[in-house]
């Protein structure tokens, strides 16, 4: 016997889910709420992106004001103090590149530094981000990402969907018939319902979704993956449905099974992969890093002197000024304590990088999770794109001191000229 | 038929249902694993909260000799202690920062949230005993109570009470409260457990936490057996139900946080702090700007003291201007950030009133503010921490005023430990229970409206029951 139905079969089992008004309000439902968090998405990344343009153009506009600032500046250490305060400014502001499916990562970017400064002051201890500010409050309880969205509530759907076919019908009466009827046994007739419901799901989960990658300003073309890894988690779930309609449970007993199932693969898997993360890559305490920080500060503090010298030692080619005053003196201590604390700070960067690939390695255990992963990896969020987002700035950083501080140190102050050199940060893949 | 008996009834049946002690004491279990992971984590945090402010206060005491000023500017740090409750409900702790840094001129916000430096999670929010408590037991009451009507009409038994002269009002009344017993007597003990043992450290809050606990039990029950009343199978209970909750705990909380978060915008960090700066250089409406503030302050000086020249006062200038312009900055910070907390808590109200429909939001507000994790708590810690920071630099700046004449150089170094060591220390005192209260009562009487108006409507469907 082959467990592919026939086309009548088919035919019969589309009409019976044609008829089933709880499917239809189901499938609904799940269609609403998927287009309101979509839509909400796509509108959401499109300010993003707008906002990215928007600062492009003031970044623009600050250096057109610094180079009408300093075009007649004469040199001098008044000039070298404007260097210094233009080092600390607004220019050296950054914003992490995204993909093309940044609507499907929009609400992770909250919860990131996504907008650092380059500075010739320590970024380690800067309290003014430039980013958004936020209502703990609703970020806490707000929309999460539509990937999550999906994770969450498409699976409930299938589940109300496809469990307990087998039981109902035998609760019913109707099995003996349906064997009966079934010339090509009951496996056929498993995959025609489940292949009604497999793609009803998939209709309403692609209609569903669509809309924040449309109205994202990303290239549609993301859409492939994105529709690829919904397709499949769609037939998962209703395999998993299918598969508690086998076990010799009641329906209501199935329904059960079925609402635990999803409720250890979609919390309790997940926060249990969080929990051996942190133990496989404890987190050092950002309270004990301040301590060390305040170490850095006092060290540098007590060697100002020395460190300038050495500053001067080091670049023969800057006319010595000693001893050092401000700003000269707080440069160096900068300088300092960044060689200090780069080890430590990037400890922290190496536990998230240990911690996001213990949970992608195991991420197949919850099929919610690796959806919400795979649509970060598509939204350019996660975790590996944010730490090189860090290590670029860094970098970006490294360049801006190695620019700026020389015109600091020689009390002369840059010219407009040598500010047209001025380093820029080139992580911003914007399209217009 | 009394309700007595509805009760003894339903609460044997439930007794004797294997779901009862199979969820029920899966999910107690599940709750004490979470509370003693909680706790674990909680004292873990505190333990690190005070080694590391000791640590921060002890390098203020030894600095050694430094220029007041430059000093100050190495500042103090500020760590908002966490109340045992908060291993119940981590509530925004998640979200806001670990530290604020108190130092001159400047009011910073808090950093490092823990939230960035999380593992990748699916992003609906962490298991916690909270989410235990809050969404999971009133899936456990759904499943436990949708069939309570439904199952006596598909059985018949309904048409066979009514045909006996049953009312159908103790009925459904006794078989509420049965329902709620059966749930005390499975999650009772967990619950009793962890409320013991936080209590005695939580004191009053957690027995409020408890009471909050027990009347969102109730209205989740009763939801759950007029539903069961309304509807004629109990496969479409069931599925009601779920739909239901899955609305309440996901649904309306989430889609009513964005909406607030779109409508009702807070300024972007870029605005925020060059509103500051503009408001300090420029001054707030008519008191002119930096520099006409600081030459009027400074004429009077030298006119008050008879001398020509800063390099002349008796006492330190430099100090005494600081302590003028940092009095300023205070106030223009004050004026702001009162601003952006005010509208933080109009997006609070504004989210209240949209998901009042939700006991769980309802009872996500209470429980936050019990412990002490909600925004209310936040802004009362940050408040002492700027007033701590006004008065510490405005002691050393004092000082500094005593100490020095006329002007002085930022690079001398003329106070050494003594003065470190005389600055009060930070001490925080989190607010009570009277507080906790006060910010949470409104989401305490919509509770109490909940159930009020589900029991009415157990009332009127019990008089139209059919069977």
């Amino acid at each position: 016997m082959s467990a592919l139905p026939s086309l009548n079969l088919w035919r019969a089992e589309g009409l019976r889910l044609r008829r089933q008004p709880l499917a239809w309000r189901a499938l609904g439902a799940l269609l609403a709420v998927l287009l309101a968090a979509s839509t909400w998405a796509g509108l959401e990344a499109r300010a993003r992106h707008e906002a990215g343009v928007a600062h492009e153009v003031r970044q623009a506009e600050r250096l057109r004001e610094a180079l009408q600032q300093f075009a007649d500046a004469p040199p001098g250490p008044a000039t070298a103090v404007a260097t210094y305060q233009l080092g600390r400014g607004d220019l050296g502001l950054t914003r992490m590149a995204v993909g093309d499916g940044l609507a499907l990562g929009v609400q992770r970017l909250k919860q990131l530094p996504t907008a650092l400064k380059a500075s010739l002051d320590s970024r380690h201890v800067d309290a003014r981000s430039s980013g958004p500010l936020l209502n703990p409050l609703l970020t806490d309880t707000g929309l999460p990402d539509v990937p999550a969205v999906v994770a969450l509530l498409l699976p409930l759907v299938a589940l109300v969907l496809c469990t307990g076919l087998l039981q109902e019908e035998g609760e019913q009466g109707r099995l003996g018939l349906l064997r009966l009827q079934s010339r090509r046994g009951m496996g056929a007739w498993l995959v025609a319902a489940l292949g009604w419901r497999w793609l009803a799901l998939c209709v309403v989960a692609v209609l569903g979704t669509l809309p924040a990658l449309l109205l994202g300003p990303g290239d549609p073309a993301v859409a492939g993956p994105w529709l690829t890894a919904l397709l499949a988690f769609c037939a998962l779930w209703v395999l998993l449905g299918g598969l508690l309609s086998l076990v010799s449970l009641s329906s209501a007993m199935a329904l059960l099974a079925a609402l635990g199932l999803w409720l250890l693969l979609t919390f309790i898997v997940p926060a249990a992969l969080v929990w051996a993360a942190q133990r496989e890559a404890p987190m050092p305490s950002r309270l004990a890093a301040i301590v060390a920080i305040r170490d850095a500060q006092q060290h540098s503090e007590d060697h100002e002197a020395q460190l300038a010298r050495a500053w001067f030692d080091q670049h023969p080619d800057v006319a010595a000024h000693l001893p050092a005053t401000w700003p000269a003196s707080f440069v160096v201590r900068v300088l300092d304590q960044e060689q200090r604390l780069r080890p430590l700070l990037h400890r922290f960067d190496d536990s998230r990088a240990r911690q996001a690939a213990f949970v992608e390695r195991w991420a197949w255990l919850s099929p919610g999770l690796a959806l919400v992963l795979h649509g970060e990896r598509l939204a350019g969020v996660d975790t590996a794109s944010h730490l090189r987002y860090l290590r670029e700035v860094e970098a970006f950083e490294n360049r801006w001191r190695d620019f700026l501080v020389p015109h600091v140190m020689n009390r002369s102050g840059i010219t407009a000229e040598q500010l047209t050199g001025l380093p820029r940060f080139s992580g911003l893949p914007l399209r217009d | 038929m009394s309700a007595a008996l509805v009760i003894v009834k339903e609460t044997r049946a439930l007794i004797r249902d294997g779901r009862l002690w199979g969820l029920g004491l899966a999910l107690a279990l599940l709750l004490l694993a979470m509370l003693a992971l909680g706790s674990q984590r909680q004292e873990r945090a505190e333990r690190e909260r005070l080694d590391a402010e000791n640590a921060a206060r002890s390098q203020w005491d030894h600095q050694g000799d430094r220029n007041p000023h430059r000093a100050a500017h190495f500042g103090l740090y500020a760590f908002k202690p966490q109340s045992a409750l908060a291993a119940v409900d981590p509530g925004i702790d998640a979200l806001t920062g670990q530290a604020l840094w108190l130092e001159p001129h400047k009011r910073n916000m808090a950093m490092y949230t823990p939230a960035a430096d999380a593992a990748p999670t699916l992003g609906l929010g962490g298991l916690d005993p909270a989410f235990v408590l809050l969404a999971l037991v009133p899936l456990l009451i759904l499943v436990l109570g949708h069939g309570l009507v439904t199952q006596e009409r598909e059985s018949g038994t309904l048409r066979m009470l009514q045909a006996c002269g049953a009312r159908a009002g103790p009925l459904v009344l006794g078989k509420w409260l049965g329902l709620c017993a059966a749930l005390g007597l499975v999650l009772g003990p967990a619950l009793a457990v962890g409320i013991w043992v936080l209590a005695a450290q939580s004191g009053w809050s957690a027995v409020a936490l408890l009471a909050a606990l027990l009347l969102y039990v109730a209205v989740w029950a009763a939801l759950a057996v007029l539903i069961s009343a309304l509807c004629h199978r109990t496969r479409s209970a069931l599925l009601v139900l779920l739909a239901l909750w899955v609305a309440a705990v996901f649904v309306v909380p989430r889609f009513g946080a964005s909406m607030v978060e779109r409508w009702m915008p807070v300024p972007t960090g870029e605005a925020f702090w060059s509103a500051i700066r503009h408001d300090i250089e420029e001054g707030l409406p008519g008191d002119g700007n930096a520099r006409q503030r600081m030459s009027t302050f400074d004429a009077k000086l030298l006119s008050d003291h008879g001398v020509q020249r800063l390099d002349d006062l008796p006492f330190g200038a430099n100090a005494k201007r600081r302590l003028f312009r940092d009095a300023y900055a205070t106030k223009v910070y004050a004026l702001h950030f009162d601003r952006l907390w005010q509208a933080q808590f109009q997006q609070q109200q504004r989210l209240r009133i949209l998901t009042a429909v939700s006991p769980y939001a309802l009872i996500r507000s209470v429980s936050s503010a019990l412990a002490g994790t909600d925004l209310a708590h936040r802004r009362h810690f940050e408040d002492a921490a700027e007033r701590y920071r006004e008065r510490f630099t405005t002691l050393v700046d004092e000082w500094d005023v005593r100490a020095t004449r006329g002007v002085t150089s930022a690079e001398s170094r003329y106070a050494g430990d003594a003065l470190w060591q005389s600055m009060p220390p930070w001490v925080y005192e989190p607010p009570g229970l009277g507080f906790a209260l006060r910010a949470a009562w409104s989401d305490l009487l919509i509770l109490c409206l909940w159930l009020a108006a589900l029991l009415a409507g157990l009332g009127i469907r019990a008089r139209r029951l059919k069977p």
